[in-house]
């Protein structure tokens, strides 16, 4: 049986959806251009013609879903079904006209479904009884916990769909700032310069300072190389000789005066410069990933004849006694003998938990 | 047509009941073979046992070892005399089992020959044989008469230029020679050969006889 | 039976590692694969078990202290099989057919033996094939029988042959055409 109420509700906010079909617990007919109205507190379907109505609350419904097993073709085209799950156990569909319609619907009615359980979580916490001693307040502690989490994970649900815009986004001003790079400096300052300001308020890299120094940065990562050479001199040799180089940029963040910082990857477009530059640094990537600056001049090439020689002389060699020959803390003596094995040039033989290398015989 | 590649024509070989039941005679006698082989093993280390005993002087012992060590012995005996017995019976299967497949192929051969005796009568070989002989007699008697005949005169002027053409290319031994040579080349070589009796004189008396 | 003479390598304590760069790594199995075969043609060996070949004078050299370990041992073996030189005969209890010799060389060589002692067309039984006094300068003298059934029926499959069991028996025999 169809109630027909008033729509007493025409004055609250919401919105309308044209649906294509209506299918509840009562009706199975087909309805003419039936409407659905939502708002925060309700959700009204309707038939324009015949002035049918049917009203659920909002606080009544437990949760909305796509019924995709439900897929249907009507009037020769595809159209997805929605699901209205009622706390009383019954269940509502709903096929809407346009797909836009649809994802919006649901996500405002899961809002509006979140709001309402939110307000009776709040209530029922307001109405359990209060100094039940400890475990009563232990109670409220969880539920305020809970709360929050609830609150942050929808916080962020919504800021996903807003990252996946910023997304294409960033791309967009990347591709502009390729194209711009290879284009004259100086020309149309005015719209380079308000171009640049929005690159950087999205997070773009900051390109101030390359396009200062040329278009590729070469000057920029020379000097910078310089720089870091004046600032790691130091604390390299108090530490061995050897530094990761995620110390070497916080060195070089907190030497750095100015408000200016500088990318990682800049650091290691720098350092990759050492060689060219005749500066003693050696950067050395070791088999963890981890990559290291190392004080020295160094050639892989090098050290690996150097150590070649070494076990050639003593037939064998341990990574204990190389580290005491070249005077090189124990762990980089591993990583070099392991390099070495790596190449092909030495074997190891293990023994009762040590590890001897000799040279490689097989090739 | 165009086909990949023909099946490969494998034969399938047949084993027979007659055939289970040969290889099982031939089981036998390996087990023969075997229990044998553990006998003698076993004999061996009797012995050794024995020789133990006598050097320790336990000679109730060791005649009990001697005595198990002669039953041992017969037990060998025994079986090596049924496994000859098992492959005389084998190789007598062999023979008769050569002999039965010798006399099917003779027993063939002798249907082929007559199938091909068929084609021919003894009356139409000896025809043939006339027929033969009488054809080689007339071809004698051609070559003979085409042999008698010849086109050709041998001329006498022919015949004498042959023996000037011999004796120019062949000259007779040089009688002749002698006469023409001077009489002092003939004393000087007299006096050379003269000479030369003495030269070998003396030598003989110089050289140790 | 002269004593083996064990490669270079096997004197080579790093032999005895396995090698973590791979490119060394399949060289050393390589020789250890050559290792084990050359070892069991020598001494007529035609199975293996996994775990007591580990413990033996094969892959242990007592001259140097070392060993190979089990899952070294248990690498070179799955090499051999994957290369066609070995096969599982019950992988539960690891225990190996070594073809230092494959199933088709034999084949050929038992036929030979056959074809030239005028044993076509006879029944012969394995135990007759394996260990009697006609084949005994001979390479298949003593071989496995698992392994002999496998050549005999390379040749079965080529139609020279047929391998059958008696009526009341079930040890083999085979027939040759």
């Amino acid at each position: 049986m169809f109630n027909k109420l008033k729509l007493r509700d025409s004055s609250l906010d919401g919105v309308r959806f044209k649906l294509s079909t209506v299918i509840t617990k009562e009706t199975r007919e087909k309805l003419d251009n039936p409407e659905c109205f939502l708002s925060t507190e309700q959700l009204n379907l309707l038939d324009p013609s015949r002035g049918l109505y049917l009203r659920y609350s909002v606080s009544n419904i437990s949760h909305v879903c796509l019924d995709k097993k439900r897929e249907k073709k009507f009037f020769s085209r595809l159209v997805s079904v929605v699901r209205i799950q009622l706390t009383n156990g019954e269940h509502v569909l709903l096929g809407f006209r346009h797909d836009s319609d649809q994802s919006v619907f649901i996500q405002k009615l899961e809002q509006y479904i979140r709001q309402h359980k939110q307000k009776k979580t709040n209530e029922t916490s307001q109405t359990s009884p209060k100094g039940v001693g400890v475990a009563g307040i232990m109670q409220t502690r969880k539920e305020q916990v809970q709360q929050r989490e609830e609150q942050l994970q929808n916080a962020f649900k919504d800021l996903e769909s807003l990252m996946s815009q910023v997304k294409g986004l960033v791309e967009l001003a990347q591709k502009y700032q390729g194209s711009l790079l290879e284009s004259k400096v100086g020309e149309d300052m005015k719209e380079v310069v308000e171009f640049r300001n929005m690159a950087a308020s999205l997070g773009v890299e900051n390109p101030v300072t390359r396009a200062q120094l040329g278009g590729h940065g070469n000057e920029f990562h020379r000097q910078l190389a310089m720089e870091v050479y004046r600032t790691i001199e130091k604390p390299l040799r108090k530490n061995g000789g050897m530094m990761n180089l995620i110390d070497v940029y916080c060195w070089l963040i907190r030497a750095r005066t100015t408000t200016e910082l500088v990318s990682p990857d800049d650091l290691l477009a720098a350092c990759e410069m050492f060689g060219k530059l005749h500066i003693p640094i050696h950067l050395s990537r070791l088999e963890s990933g981890v990559i290291i600056l190392e004080a020295g001049f160094m050639n892989d090439d090098e050290i690996a004849k150097k150590i070649l020689e070494i076990v050639q002389s003593k037939a064998s060699l341990n990574a204990v006694e190389y580290a005491s020959l070249v005077n090189i803390p124990l762990l980089r003596a591993v990583s070099r003998l392991e390099f070495c094995e790596q190449m092909g040039f030495l074997c190891r033989d293990e023994f009762e938990e040590n590890i001897r290398f000799f040279p490689n015989l097989y090739f | 047509m165009g086909c990949g590649f023909s099946r490969q024509h494998v034969v399938k070989t047949n084993v027979s009941s007659f055939d289970r039941e040969l290889l099982d005679l031939k089981i036998q006698r390996d087990s023969l073979q075997q229990y044998e082989q553990r006998l003698s093993d076993s004999l061996k280390n009797y012995i050794k046992l024995a020789r133990r005993l006598v050097a320790e002087n336990q000679r109730q012992q060791a005649l009990v070892v001697l005595q198990v060590k002669h039953a041992l012995q017969k037990s060998i005996e025994k079986a090596q005399n049924m496994r000859f017995n098992l492959e005389q019976v084998l190789s007598e299967i062999e023979l008769k089992q050569i002999e039965t497949d010798y006399v099917l192929k003779l027993r063939t051969g002798t249907k082929l020959l007559q199938s091909i005796q068929k084609t021919l009568s003894i009356e139409e070989i000896e025809h043939l044989l006339e027929e033969t002989k009488e054809a080689i007699e007339f071809q004698n008697k051609v070559t003979e008469v085409l042999g008698s005949f010849s086109l050709m005169e041998i001329d006498e002027s022919c015949e004498e230029e042959l023996e000037q053409l011999e004796t120019a290319m062949f000259p007779p031994v040089p009688k002749r020679l002698e006469k023409t040579m001077t009489p002092q080349v003939t004393e000087n070589m007299q006096v050379k050969s003269e000479t030369a009796k003495e030269y070998s004189k003396q030598e003989s008396i110089l050289l140790p006889s | 039976m002269t004593v083996f003479r064990y490669p270079p390598f096997y004197s080579y304590p790093p032999s005895f590692t396995l090698q973590p760069v791979k490119a060394t790594r399949e060289k050393q199995l390589k020789l250890w694969c050559d290792l084990v075969l050359s070892y069991c043609k020598h001494y007529k060996i035609f199975k293996l078990s996994v775990t007591d070949s580990a413990n033996s004078s094969l892959f242990a050299n007592t001259a140097i202290d070392r060993k190979l370990s089990l899952a070294a041992v248990e690498e070179v073996f799955s090499r051999l099989v994957s290369m066609g030189y070995g096969e599982w005969l019950n992988k539960e209890a690891n225990v190996c057919l070594i073809y230092w010799r494959r199933p088709y060389e034999w084949a050929e060589i038992i036929y030979d033996w056959v074809e030239r002692s005028g044993k076509r067309k006879s029944i012969l039984t394995f135990y007759e094939i394996r260990f009697s006094e006609d084949t005994a300068e001979f390479e298949f003298h003593g071989i496995d029988p698992e392994l002999l059934l496998r050549s005999l029926q390379v040749l079965e499959s080529q139609g020279k042959c047929a391998v059958f069991e008696g009526k009341t028996n079930d040890d083999l025999g085979v027939k040759f055409r």
